[in-house]
This record gives structure tokens, sequence and C-alpha cells, in this order.
């Protein structure tokens, strides 16, 4: 499946611009991005309800730009579910099978047995979607759109209403029947811990611009630019300025501190030009936070402000002695034997390795 | 809503008096204080003439219902009268729901011109829309000109004064009744319904009959009793248009009152007329309430 330049406006109001993107067969790949980003108008336009104002799109070969709707063979699990009101969840369920004469009688209610199982909605296969729990609801939504079967199914934030265990219960049951049916799923959502768990790759989208594709640990270790290191995961940016650089590395000033850091290279090779505006990227869990006389030449130091717990391990919020407007996170395993205590002064390190850094604030 | 905000914002002394356990709700006596004026303006307005009017159709005992049993005269209007509305009614939904459709797709110009057409009927006088199909349908009148200049027609047809002429009419001035709240009704409808529709599979023709159809009886039954209890009662239209043949109650009931001044007749024909126009409302919401799905739809 591709999209080739396809593009978007309402009016003046560009909601998607010229975007390229291919997916394989059988892939999983997740879409996210900031509200009105145009995540929801994507997936409108490869399911056959808006034409694209420019572009093509492409599924299995063949080019589908113009073709009805119902005419595709696309699932599709609606933003608000768009159950249909006056049918219960059974009848809901039956609908794609009966529309597209998939099977009937015997065959059919097994079918669509197999499906309530599935989502776990026998119990309530005889109440009208408005009987329903969000939810629930939101689980007949899925329901509807595999129960035939879509070879590509596009999922609009499918599991926004469900509490976090049923919600991972439904990620792994989606997971499961998109590698029994190797169905080609192109995922909405919010939640980028969602994205980076179910996804073989995470497309982010920003403006109505896909800022970046690529795998979940790929976008994570290697972000293209601040957006993406900021949505995908938790990242500090310190502000600094470039002030030396040799081969392999360069010297950025933090206040009047020193971070070293690896060579950009690339496109992103202005970025070693000593005077440089840049912002260093530094994950939680890459700031090694030591005791305050560990500290060296390429350290920075810190006051401790807070002690998160967050199960596996602490985040302490760390405000630099250097930019003391910054309050930075970094992950304390939790093995560690003596934790600092509030208001100490410690230490900060950080991976060389892990660290990016970008333009300042505003060039980006 | 802004009466109740007041209210909870700055309690009044009656508030204060009456004060609700839930602070979002009115206490029941500040209700029935506020609904007073209506009531009173319904009691004295509306109960009450009624009950004069059923108290004056049994000024003679029964004898004027026992006439009107008797007398087969009385219960051919009465068929004709209902017959005609239904027609009235069937005809203003046929042609009253794909106006409200397309109202619902429409977009700037055609969407603004579209309402202009259905709106400014219902701003101008039934009577001069009567008097206006006069024009149109008399011997000499615009439509049999242009049918014997057409040569369609040899002799001029006679149009008006006949029971189609009525229907005709009071189809046209009824039309807008039922095109609104058919219209309200699609216009809640989520668009995204009928997309789902066709991701499914259904294609126009499928999704339009198994889910905006379906979807809009809500609309289409309100409108349809709208038509048919106005029909019920019209008055002038019927009188002007239809001829002699085509009397129906409302005509039937004038002439009772302004002409023979038998005024307990005339009042027993407007009781059977409402019970009726009750009884046949009343059974619409029984058809409604029973068929499944539609109490759940909004
Ligand atoms: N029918 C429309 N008419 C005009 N503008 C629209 C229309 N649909 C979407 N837009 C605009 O296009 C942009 C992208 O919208 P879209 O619904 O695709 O966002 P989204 O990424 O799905 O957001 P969310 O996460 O909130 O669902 C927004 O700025 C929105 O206002
Ligand atoms: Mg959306």
């Amino acid at each position: 499946m591709a999209l080739r330049r396809v593009q978007k406006t309402y009016g003046a109001v560009w909601a998607v611009r010229e975007t390229d993107l291919e997916i394989e067969k059988g892939e999983f790949v997740s879409i996210v991005g900031p509200s009105g980003s145009g995540k929801t108008t994507l997936l409108t336009m490869i399911a056959g309800f808006e034409t694209p104002t420019a572009g093509s799109i492409i599924v299995g070969g063949q080019d589908v730009t113009m073709l009805a709707p119902n005419r595709r063979n696309i699932g599709m699990v609606f933003q608000k579910y768009a159950l249909f009101p006056h049918m219960t969840v059974r009848q809901n369920i039956e609908f794609p099978l009966r529309m597209r004469r998939l099977a009937r009688g015997r065959d059919l209610a097994k079918r669509v047995d197999a499906m309530l199982d599935l989502v776990q909605l026998g119990a309530l296969q005889h109440r009208y979607p408005h009987q329903l729990s969000g939810g629930q609801q939101q689980r007949v939504a899925v329901a509807r759109a595999l129960v035939f079967d879509p070879p590509v199914i596009l999922m609009d934030e499918p599991l926004g209403a469900l509490d976090k265990k049923l919600r991972e219960a439904m990620q792994f049951e989606i997971k499961r029947i998109q590698e029994r049916i190797g169905a080609t799923v192109i995922y909405v959502t919010h939640d980028q811990e969602e994205a980076l768990t179910m996804s073989d790759r995470v497309a982010v989208m920003h403006r109505g611009r896909l800022e970046q594709i690529g795998s979940p640990s790929d976008l994570y270790a290697n972000p293209d630019n601040a957006f993406v290191a900021d949505f995908v995961g938790s990242v500090n940016f310190i502000p600094g300025t470039v002030c030396g650089t040799d081969h392999l590395h360069v010297a950025i000033k933090v206040g009047n501190a020193l971070v070293q850091i690896r060579s950009p290279q690339g496109r992103q090779a202005h970025r070693r030009e000593e005077g440089a505006a840049v912002r260093v990227a530094a994950r939680p869990e890459h700031i090694a936070i030591a005791p305050y006389r560990d500290r060296d030449a390429l350290s920075l130091s810190g006051t401790i402000e807070t002690m998160v717990f967050a199960g596996a391990s602490r985040t302490a919020l760390v405000r630099l002695h250097e930019v003391p407007e910054l309050v930075l996170r970094a992950d304390v395993p939790s093995s560690i034997r003596s934790l600092p205590d509030r208001g100490a002064n410690v230490a900060l390190s950080f991976s060389l390795d892990a660290l990016r850094v970008f333009d300042a604030e505003g060039t980006a | 809503m802004m009466n109740i905000q007041a209210s909870v914002q700055r309690p009044s002394r009656l508030a204060t008096i009456t004060r609700p356990r839930d602070a979002s709700r009115f206490a029941p006596l500040t209700s029935w204080l506020l609904t007073l004026p209506l009531v009173a303006t319904f009691a004295i307005g509306f109960l009450y003439p009624l009950a004069k009017l059923v108290t004056l159709s049994f000024t003679n005992g029964a004898e004027s219902y026992i006439r009107l049993g008797q007398d087969a005269l009385y219960f051919g209007v009465m068929t004709t009268t209902v017959v005609t509305a239904a027609a009235v009614t069937g005809f203003c939904l046929v042609l009253g729901y794909p106006v409200a459709f397309a109202m619902t797709r429409l977009r700037g110009k055609a969407a603004l011109i579209t309402a202009a057409c259905v709106f400014v009927p219902l701003w101008t006088s039934v009577l001069i829309r009567s008097y206006a199909w006069i024009v149109l349908l008399q011997r000499k009148g615009i439509i049999n000109d242009v049918l014997q200049d057409a040569g369609l027609s040899v002799h001029p047809l006679k149009l008006l004064y006949t029971q189609s002429a009525v229907v005709l009419a009071m189809t046209h001035i009824l039309l807008p009744f039922a095109i609104l709240p058919i219209y309200a009704t699609l216009r809640t409808l989520p668009p995204d319904l009928a997309r789902a529709a066709a991701n499914l599979g259904a294609g126009a023709v499928r999704t339009f009959l198994l889910i905006t159809l379906p979807l809009s009886l809500p609309g289409v039954f309100a409108g349809a009793i709208l038509c048919f209890v106005l029909a019920l009662g019209f008055y002038i239209t019927p009188a002007l248009i239809g001829g002699p043949g085509s009397m129906l109650m409302a005509t039937l009931i004038g002439q009772q009152t302004t002409v023979l001044l038998d005024w307990p007749f005339a009042a027993a024909l407007s009781t059977v007329l409402l019970s009726d126009a009750l009884l046949i409302v009343f059974l619409f919401r029984r058809a409604l309430s029973l068929s499944k799905g539609f109490h759940n739809v909004h």
C-alpha cells in the first residue's frame, strides 16, 4: 500500500500536506501526533470518504484514489465509534457480512459468535449501543471492522476510551488478530507508548506533515528533529552554544559548564559550527545522578526538587545550577541503595552516545 | 436555563424559602410557580372553551350525536376529511423528504435558496396562497391557457373545485411542516454513520434504506402528525378551492355555526373531529413506540 504525494486542503486550511508513505503487506504502522495534526484526515482519504486534493492512493497495486468507499476492502474503526444506534450489538457486527454477502445462515451466526467471544461481548449482544459503556461500544466498533477480515484495517484511536487493563488486553487481541489474518493495519493513537509497543513502524505527524517514520527503536534513539524527540518518549532539552569541535565530538557550553556530544553528521552538520545556538536532548534514562563531590569537567550540577515514584524506577526532578530556570527529569534506578534526598546537590552526567542535538527553539 | 443559573447564583427570597435539595434543580413548588402563567393561559384559553364546547354539544341531550350518526352525509364528510388529510400527509412526506435530505447536503448559496423556498411560503398568508391556486387552476387560468396553447387539450379542463385541487393546494401549504421536522432529524445524524455503512460495504441505496431512513423516522412521524392534524382542521383552502361535492369537516362546522346557527350540532361535529385527531395521534404514537429501536435513537 502506498500514498503518493497525497495532500488535502479544506478551503484555506491545510489538513494534510504532501505526504508519501509506503506500507508493506501485513505491516502494523501507527500514526501518532498531537490533536489536529491530520491523522483522521489521512485515514479518511485512505478509506475513501474524502478525495485527496492532489496525489494518489494505491492499495494492493491498484490505484484506488477515486474508488467509492464501499468498493474498497478496507475496515475502519471510527474515532467516535459510529455504531448504528437502531441496531443491536449483534446486528451491528452482522452488518458488514450481510452487505458484502460474505456469509449467511449458520456460517454468519458462527462468525459473529466468534467475534463476540473475542471482544467479550457475548452477554451484551442483544443490547443497543446506547445501553453500553464507552469501552463496550469501542469493542463493538473494533469487532465490526474486523469481522469481514479486510486486508487493510484503519483504526482511529480505537482504544482511547478503555481503562489501562482492558486497553492492554485489546492491544494484545488486535495484534493477535492482525497477525492471524495477516492484515495491514494503520493505527492512529494519541498514546505514544501504545504506538511503540504495538507497531512495526511509527509515523509522527505534526501540522499535517509526516515528520518521521521508522521503527520504534529507531524513532526513539534517532529522532530527526526536536518535535519527534519530544513526542516519542520524554526528553529534556538543555539550551547551549557550540564552543568547540574536533573530529568526533562537539563541546557545548551550557551556562558555564561544558557538555560533550558526538559530532552530528549529514543534514545536521551545521550544528557543529562554533557559536551555533542548539538544544541538547537527553532522555531521563540517559542522565546519571552522582554525589555532588564526583562532578567533573563534563558534568552539570543541580539540586533535587522532588522524587517521583514510578514503579520500577524513580524520577528525580533536578533544578540545574547552570540554567536555573530549567528542571531536568532524570531516572534513578530503584536498585540504588542510597537515594539522594530532596534539596541535595548532585552531579549530573550524560551517556555520550545517547545525547542528540537540535537547533535552538524557534529555529527548529 | 438563564433563570436556573440566576437563582443558583443569587438565591431570591422565594428560592430560599423553597430551597431544592439538589442545587441544580428547582424545588417542585418553584417549578409550578414558574409554569403558572402558561398553565393559566392554557386553562382559560383552551381547556375552558373546550369544556364549554363539549357541554354545548350535549345541550339537547345526545340528539346532535344521534343525528350525526344517522345521516350518512356527515359520515361521508368525515371520511372525506380523513382521506384528504391522509393523502395530503402522504404527499407532503414523499415530496418533503427529498427536499429535507437535499437541505442537509447543500452548502452555501444553494442551501440558502432552498431554505428560502421552504420558509417564505410559510410566512405568506394561507388565504393568499389559496387564491394563487385559484389563479393557476381556474377555467381561464394559467395552467389551462398553457395546456391549450400547447395543443394538449381542446377545451379548458375543470381543475378548480375538485378534490384533487384541494389535495394539491393543501399539500403545497403544509409541505414545510413535513420538511422541517425531517430536516431537523436528518441534521442530527452524525455523518460518520453513513461513512461507516459505506466502509462496511453498503452502497448509497442500501446506506439510505438501512441507516439514514430508519434513523430519520422520528422526524418523519413528527412531520406526519403535524401535517395530518393540521389538514384535518383545514378551513380556508377547501372552502375556496373545493367544490360543493368535496366538503370537509371544517367547512361543514363553519356552515353550521355561521349560516344555520345550529351551535349544539356544530359543537358535536367539532367534538367528533377532535376525538378523531386525538385517536389517530394516539395510534400513531403507539405504532411508533412498538416499532423497536426508535425510542433509543436519540
Ligand atoms: N471537514 C473539515 N473542514 C475543515 N477543516 C477540517 C475538516 N476536517 C478536519 N479539518 C481540519 O484539518 C486538520 C486536521 O484534522 P484531523 O481531524 O485530521 O486531526 P487529527 O490529527 O485526527 O486530530 P485528533 O487527534 O484531535 O483526532 C485540523 O486542523 C482540522 O481543523
Ligand atoms: Mg482524529
